[in-house]
């Protein structure tokens, strides 16, 4: 892989304007998949209460003995699952390739002070002292 | 009686003891507001699920089900989606951010005081609209399961959340809300099933779904009035009331009078069409049992108003988003919201069970117009002996599990933000940590004391109503702010605040209206205004942010890059 198409991390944090682009980029993919699944649910549930409402006759009709009234509005639970678990998984994806794109840099260290790397994931971090408030000016 | 008493002080004092168990890990003050961030996505949802169940979800569902029919089933539909707002814009950047309150957020990315505190106080009115609800639940459980009136209840309930508050663990630990959520689903399935179960299905279908009014039931029904009261009698019928000295006095009643019934006992008839209370609609089985479509909350506009506000109000409740914060990456935040909408749409299988049967078995909570109670009786009428007792505690104990974990979430959010956000920093010399902690305490107490008074004055209100407003607001401040400050650079800090006042003030201007007009615009958009007033609060945001000064670019992009590169990249390897 050619140096070229990758960028440095501290590049990153110092919001040069190359490194200002490939966060852009990445907020862009981000949104773009969100609103693909926001899409698909709209598509999936937010026709519901029309379908619900062209449908004759629903109130009177039963599916072994539970009113299909009652399926159609448990329909949805199933749906929200199956496009929050593609969806994270889809989100997962692009955080992966962003992160093989960023060179290691000289440093171990990130772009010191922000908040949210020195806060951030630890696995071993169980209880301590967790900051709770950002410091306030 | 004995038995639902026992049940909840079970669930309580388990809830309670876990939290007294886990304070020995949690003593800083920031873990009274954040648990350690290292417990897993499982944990984590079933803790949200959790502190989300409140009183609104496990008998109001169902009260409402069987009030106004199948139609308020999208309510819950809504109360879920609302967790996939939050996965798909954002669980993940703001975890990355670090913030995980709203004024929080405000402060780091618009850098502006007045807008910390213009959220701080927004977070005050949410949780207070969401809180009142909450001990009203709480007053009718306890009123059920011990007997005391509605005042004494409540007091009870504000107590004993106040003290699981005040002991500081109660919230930090993870655990106890986890504890809490199957607590709340078995006590909500098992004598579902139990009841489905003994009924044999659904027998008693033609009087659900004919063309059925609800009717007294074989040997009549008797039903016992506190004090003088309202019904319409949509049929013409023959009713008996109770005059002094025991002796019940024969009346008529033509179609569609409206009767005020004298406080004692009041007996239909068997197969006599029941009257309604105030602000119920008498629907035949097909109208009860039809999802979309005729007036009120069936009409198409409301429907879509309703999904509209909790869709996006939910990522605006400030007890939620704190939970967040609990996960260890966004990535991990992300997993926790898809296990959550399972969680959820686990649970809100049942309530509809609970309506269903209500409708054909408890004709009398039309009479008095207490729907909300039917999760609380359902049991006893349908089982009987030991049975009937056992589930009844169980469903106690849930609505009260219920009631305290939301309720305390909620307390600690609101009692927070005063000690927080809006009070200023104590005087130099002064020990910081203990005058935020005694702060914290007295707001809670304030808190508490001021919103149980208000569910004292709201025993007569839908539990419902006033979530929706709280789900309405959320929508209409916290979500775009939420969505625009996270994924568009221009936001400005003076958009962020004009939008949320026009959208607040127009959200709470359509159900002011409606609590004026009354029971009359139960079930009118006006209760449920997110549908116009979402849109204003975005618009204004947006056009109000174009026309002030551009942000500085560089604070945006280091906030951008906060909010949006995944650990991974920023640690460098992992």
């Amino acid at each position: 892989m050619s140096g070229g198409a990758r960028v440095d991390r501290r590049e990153l944090g110092e919001a040069t304007s190359h490194g200002q682009l490939y966060v852009d980029r990445l907020r862009a993919a981000h949104l773009t998949l969100s609103g693909v699944a926001l899409v698909a649910f709209g598509g999936l549930v937010g026709a519901l209460p029309l379908v619900a409402l062209a449908w004759p006759s629903i109130e009177s009709r039963s599916v072994a003995g539970v009113p299909l009234g009652v399926l159609l509005l448990l329909a949805p639970y199933p749906v929200f699952v199956v496009i929050g678990a593609v969806y994270a998984r889809r989100a997962d994806g692009l955080d992966e390739t962003f992160a093989a794109l960023v060179d290691e840099g000289e440093g171990r260290s990130g772009p010191g002070g922000d908040r949210a790397l020195d806060d951030g994931a630890d696995p071993d971090l169980t209880d301590g002292p967790v900051r709770t408030r950002p410091p306030t000016p | 009686v004995i038995l639902a008493l026992g049940a909840i002080v079970a669930v309580t004092g388990g809830a309670l003891g876990i939290g007294a168990w886990g304070v020995r890990w949690a003593r800083t003050t920031s873990d009274l507001f954040v648990a350690s961030r290292a417990i897993t996505p499982w944990w984590n949802a079933a803790a949200i699920s959790g502190e989300y169940l409140s009183a609104a979800s496990f008998l109001g569902v169902a009260g409402l089900t069987m009030r106004s029919g199948l139609a308020a089933l999208w309510l819950p539909v809504g109360f879920t989606a609302g967790y996939l707002a939050l996965l798909l814009f954002v669980a993940a950047p703001l975890r990355r951010f670090g913030s995980y309150t709203i004024p929080d957020f405000v402060e780091g990315r618009l850098r502006s005081r007045t807008l910390r505190r213009a959220s701080a106080i927004t977070v005050l009115a949410i949780g207070g609209l969401y809180l009142v609800p909450q001990l009203r639940g709480a007053g009718l459980a306890l009123g059920e399961a011990a007997n005391v009136p509605y005042g004494v209840g409540i007091a009870l309930a504000a107590a004993i959340v106040w003290v699981s508050v005040a002991l500081g663990g109660m919230r930090a630990v993870t655990y106890v809300q986890a504890f809490q959520f199957w607590v709340k689903l078995v006590a909500i399935s098992l004598p579902a099933f139990l009841i489905v179960a003994h009924l044999g299905g659904l027998p008693e279908r033609a009087a659900l779904l004919g063309q059925e009014l609800p009717r007294a039931p074989e040997g009549g029904l008797v039903v016992q009035l506190d004090a003088p009261h309202a019904v319409t009698f949509p049929r013409a019928a023959r009713y008996e009331v109770e005059l002094r000295g025991a002796r019940f006095v024969p009346r008529r009643a033509t179609a569609d009078e409206r009767v005020v019934l004298p406080a004692g006992a009041v007996r239909l008839p068997a197969g006599e069409v029941v009257p309604v209370a105030d602000g119920i609609r008498a629907q035949t089985g097909m109208e009860w049992a039809r999802p979309a479509g005729g007036e009120g909350r069936g009409s198409p506009l409301f429907i879509y108003s309703l999904l509209l506000a909790t869709f996006l109000g939910t990522m605006g409740l400030p007890h939620i988003l704190v939970r967040f914060y609990t996960n260890a990456t966004g990535s991990a935040a992300r997993h926790t919201a898809v296990r959550v909408l399972g969680l959820l749409g686990l649970f809100y299988l049942f309530p509809v069970v609970y309506g269903l049967f209500g409708r054909a078995l408890l004709p009398e909570l039309y009479v008095t117009g207490d729907t909300d109670l039917v999760v609380l009786r359902l049991p006893a009428a349908a089982l009987d002996g030991i049975v009937g007792e056992l589930a009844t505690a169980l469903v106690s104990a849930g609505a009260f599990a219920a009631f305290v974990s939301a309720a305390s979430g909620l307390l600690v959010s609101a009692a927070g933000t005063v000690a927080y956000d809006l009070t200023p920093a104590p005087g130099p010399g002064a020990d910081e940590d203990r005058v935020r902690r005694r702060r914290f305490r007295l707001a809670a107490v304030a808190a508490i004391g001021i919103t149980s008074l208000l569910a004292v004055a709201a025993r007569g209100l839908d539990i419902t109503i006033l979530v929706s407003w709280s789900f309405a607001v959320a929508a209409s401040t916290f979500c775009p702010l939420l969505l625009l400050g996270i994924w568009w650079s221009r936001l400005t800090a003076r958009g962020a605040l004009a939008g949320m006042l026009a959208g607040g003030l127009s959200a709470s201007g359509g159900i002011v209206a409606a609590l004026i007009v009354g029971s009359a615009a139960e079930e009118s958009l006006l209760t449920q205004p997110a549908v116009v007033s979402v849109p204003i609060a975005f618009a204004t945001m947006i056009l109000v942010s174009l026309a002030d000064t551009p942000p500085p670019r560089q604070a945006v992009a280091a906030a951008m890059y906060a909010l949006h590169v995944p650990e991974d990249a920023a640690r460098g390897g992992r």
